[in-house]
């Protein structure tokens, strides 16, 4: 199957570039899990090839009843955007938690210590 | 027979203005018990006010956030008091001056008649009308509350909130802001204890009305609940 190499291409592959290597990069560094670093360039290399074998985007999308490869693209990307938003806020609250815990054992060690100064 | 050990909590966060004489109202009623200890504690939720400075001046026990963590921080905080120095009754007060020293009495009795492990104070049931914005607002919440964990009440909203020892042992809420309210009812439901309302009496002015909750912060409480389902 001849791969087309239309400007446009070009320049995504090379944008798509940018994000592969972080993901890399992050993954070296330990900052990123191996499931993720699996799953983010999973999403960066599906990517690479609707660019260069759009036909692919295009069969998929009529198997599962949508007309353009573009508009699965499009849903797919919107339904993975929602959850990963949803996991975000999940995660931040679970942060904040974590911070009233220690804010909760500052309070109450100051308190204990203020205690033994009165007695002393 | 030692008396059993009561805690009256009361989250602050820059109530300078108030704080004082919420305080010395609450002395006023609980120095007339005479079958119970009672002492009153401070949260104050990094206040940038003289809450703190007002609050020691009334020899009461202050416990100071130095970050602001919200009505469910300083909530969960006190009641972490009241565990760690064995309290068998703890309840938990507006510092806004919104609810009335006199409803403490008749909120504990049934804590200590054994009646129930949790007591509600409802503003639904007292003679006192809530404003009509604030009801339709609260019925709201009820309904939101009895959708999400499964637990009727009459005001979901309420601060003014009494627990027994073994509810104590139970309840840790983990959610940080105003959505509390509403957590305190799953906490109930999750551990089965016995839960009763009662009346309870509102001061509302329009200092109490501009430190309670806002109807416009409705839905981002209800968001924060629906996240803390999946924590």
């Amino acid at each position: 199957m001849p791969i087309s190499f239309l400007p446009i291409q070009i320049i995504f592959f090379l944008l798509l570039l940018f994000p592969i290597s972080r993901v890399w990069l992050r993954f070296k560094d330990n900052s990123v899990k191996f499931g993720e670093f699996l799953f983010w360039t999973g999403i960066w290399l599906a990517g690479v090839l609707s660019i260069f074998f759009p036909e692919f985007l295009t069969y998929f999308a009529n198997v599962v009843g949508i007309g353009r490869g573009s508009d699965l693209v499009i849903y797919i990307s919107l339904a993975l955007l929602f959850y990963l938003i949803f996991r975000t806020n999940v995660k931040m609250e679970n942060i904040q938690n974590d911070i009233s815990k220690v804010v909760r054992q500052v309070a109450l060690q100051n308190d204990e210590l203020e205690k033994k100064k009165t007695k002393n | 027979m030692t008396k059993p050990k009561f805690l009256i909590i009361l989250p602050a966060f820059n109530e300078a203005n108030v704080i004082g004489k919420v305080i010395d109202d609450i002395k006023i009623e609980i120095n007339k018990f005479t079958n119970i200890n009672a002492k009153i504690l401070v949260v104050d939720d990094g206040s940038y006010d003289r809450t703190v400075e007002i609050s020691k001046s009334k020899k009461v026990t202050v416990l100071t956030h130095f970050l602001n963590r919200g009505l469910g921080g300083a909530l969960a905080t006190g009641l972490e008091y009241a565990r760690i120095n064995n309290f068998d009754i703890a309840l938990t007060i507006d510092s806004d001056g919104q609810h009335d020293p006199k409803d403490i009495k008749k909120a504990i009795k049934p804590i200590l008649d054994g009646k129930a492990d949790v007591v509600i104070g409802s503003r639904m049931l007292g003679q006192i009308g809530m404003p009509l914005d604030r009801k339709i607002i609260n019925n709201l919440s009820n309904i939101f509350t009895f959708l999400l964990f499964r637990i009727w009440t009459t005001d979901s909203q309420s601060g003014f909130r009494v627990f027994n020892n073994k509810a104590l042992a139970f309840i840790k809420p983990r959610t940080q802001g105003m959505e509390v309210s509403s957590e305190f009812f799953a906490e109930i439901k999750k551990n089965n204890l016995k839960l009763k309302e009662i009346p309870i009496n509102v001061i509302y002015t329009k200092y109490s009305r501009q430190k309670g909750q806002s109807n416009l912060n409705s839905v981002k409480i209800s968001a924060r609940l629906i996240f803390r389902l999946f924590r």
